[in-house]
This record gives structure tokens, sequence and C-alpha cells, in this order.
């Protein structure tokens, strides 16, 4: 044997390789692809069902943020609606009293608040289209506060404007007594 | 190109209101009607300003009309006033007359009348005596 010649039984050849698998697959080759087709019809099973698994957890996950943030915005918006009555019933005072540059004040704090609540989700259809009619007297009610405080004015709100304020102070008066009514039936639940 | 826009609304507005398709409201202040929709209203105004010379002595009243397109939260988003290069002459008094007596059902109160009147049917006020026995 000469010495750059290496054993067999170490070195295995490309060649001893290829008639081996051709052997083998001669022999078991039928039985070998009916198991690989199972496995892989198997595993792509277990792949859909483990897609199908994380996806409903993250569906779960995501309706229980949404249900969470649902909780807080009504929580606010009862607040909101609460300092709508509170200012409603300033400026209403503020009237009375002449306090025109306060009345300004509430007025157009009151203003933006109806303006951020009118669009909200927990106010049904009719409740939207009265907060809309709602802002637009608002609106008229102080431009004719502002008329006042430039002495274009007599100092006072007109009749029909007294009366749109009684009835702003009413509609947000049964909302929250809607809304708190509701929170309290839901802690009852 | 809106107030173009803004006008044929009002346009429309005038023609079914005239045909009693389109009724308006009244509001807080009673020289102002308005006309509600899913996207806003519609407000139409008539607004009296006074003048003066600086020595105020000639004074003087002005009465502008003036159409409003405001959105749900308030917001002025179109104005067009009587004097206006794009507004017919007239024709925001007519939408403002004609809103008002939609808003204040001018042409039923005196269709009732006109009825009552033909068939000679008044109410008379009622005596001290009649009140006394009531």
């Amino acid at each position: 044997m000469r010495s750059n010649e290496l054993p067999k039984v170490l070195f295995v050849s490309w060649s001893d390789i290829a008639s081996w698998f051709s052997a083998f697959s001669a022999a078991y080759g039928n039985q070998a692809s009916v198991l690989g087709t199972a496995l892989t019809i198997i595993g792509f099973i277990l792949t859909l069902w483990q897609i199908r698994k994380a996806r409903s957890a993250a569906e779960q996950a995501q309706s229980m943020a949404r249900e969470a943030i649902d909780k807080v915005s009504a929580r606010l918006f009862v607040g909101h609606v609460s300092d709508g009555v509170r200012l409603a019933t300033e400026l209403a005072n503020a009237c009375r009293l002449e306090q025109w540059e306060r009345a300004i004040d509430r007025c157009e704090q009151l203003l933006l608040l109806l303006s951020s609540l009118v669009e909200d989700a927990n106010l049904t259809t009719s409740e939207k289209s009265h907060m809309v009619t709602e802002i637009d007297d608002m609106s008229l009610i102080l431009r004719r506060l502002e008329e006042i405080v430039k002495g274009k004015k007599a100092k006072m709100l007109t009749t029909k404007m007294e009366e749109g304020l009684v009835r702003l102070r009413v509609h947000l008066g049964r909302l929250d007594g809607r809304l708190k009514r509701a929170a309290l039936e839901i802690r009852h639940e | 190109m809106s107030k173009r826009k803004f006008l044929d609304l009002l346009t429309i507005l005038l023609k079914e209101t005239k045909e009693g398709k389109i009724q308006w409201h009244e509001t807080v202040d009673e020289q102002v009607f308005r006309v509600a929709f899913g996207a806003g209203l519609v407000r139409v105004e008539e607004r009296v300003s006074e003048h003066s010379t600086p020595d105020f002595e000639d004074t003087w009243s002005q009465t502008t009309y003036v159409a409003l397109l405001r959105n749900k939260q308030g917001r002025t988003l179109d104005e067009l006033w009587s004097g206006h290069e794009e507004v017919p002459e007239g024709f925001l008094h007519e939408l403002y007359t004609t809103a008002r007596a939609s808003a204040l059902s001018i042409d039923d109160t005196i269709n009732s009348m006109i009825k009552d009147a033909e068939m000679g049917k008044t109410v008379e006020p009622p005596t001290e005596d009649s009140l006394r026995r009531e």
C-alpha cells in the first residue's frame, strides 16, 4: 500500500453514498415517501392549528383591550356631561347676576365641551341631533353676550335665549341621569 | 368654488322650502332660522347694524342677510351675505323670509284664519262674567 492512499473504511466516496441511496430507495422508496407525505400533512395541520390558536389569543386580547378602553371612555364621558351641567348652571347664574365676562367664559367652555361630545358613541342618534342644535344655540347666546359686553345690546338675554339655556340644562341633566343609571346597572350586574 | 357650491345648496333649499318639502326651525335668536342635516346645518339670519356720522348727527341702520354653513361641531365652513358678488340681488332676503315663514308656520296660520274669516268664525275674548263662572 502506498502511503498517499487512504484506507476505504475511513473514506466514504460520493459514489458510495449515491449507490447506497439508490439501493435504499429501491427497497423502501414507496414507504418512505408515504410516511414523508403523512408527516408533512400532520406538520401542516399542526402549523395551521398553532396559527389559529395564536390569532384567537390575539383577538381575545384585542377585544379585552377594546372593552377596557370603552369602559374608560364611558367614565370620561359621564364626567364631561357632569361638567356640562355645571357649566350651563354657572352660565345661567352669571347671566342672572349680570356678570357678562364670566358668562362669556362659561359659554365658551360649554361650547368647546359640547363640540367634543357631539360625536361620542355613548350618545343616541336623537341626543346627537339635539346636541348639534344646542351647539348652534350656544353660539348665538355667545354672540349676544359679546354684544352686551361691547354695549351693542341691552344687558339681558332674550326670553328665547333663557328658555334655550333651560332646555340645554334639562337635556344635559337627563343625559347625566341616563349615564349614571346605566353605570349603576353595570355595577349591579 | 365652495361659495358657488354653497349658493347651489341655498338655491335648492329655497326651492324645496317653497314646495313645502323642507321645514326650517326657530333658534334662540328671533332673527335666525336653521335647517339641520346629517353633516351639519344651514343658518340664515337678518343682521341689523346701526351706523352714524362721527358727530352722531345722522344715524341710519343697515340690514344684511347672512347664510352660514356649519358642521356638527359648530364650526362655520362657509358664509354668504347679501351684497356678496356671487349672490344674486334679493336672493338671501327671499331665502330668509321663506325660512322664517316655514319655521313660524305663517302660511298655515294665515290659511286657517282665511278659512275662519270666510265662515265668519271668530273667537270672542272672555268677559269677566264668563271667567268668574269658570
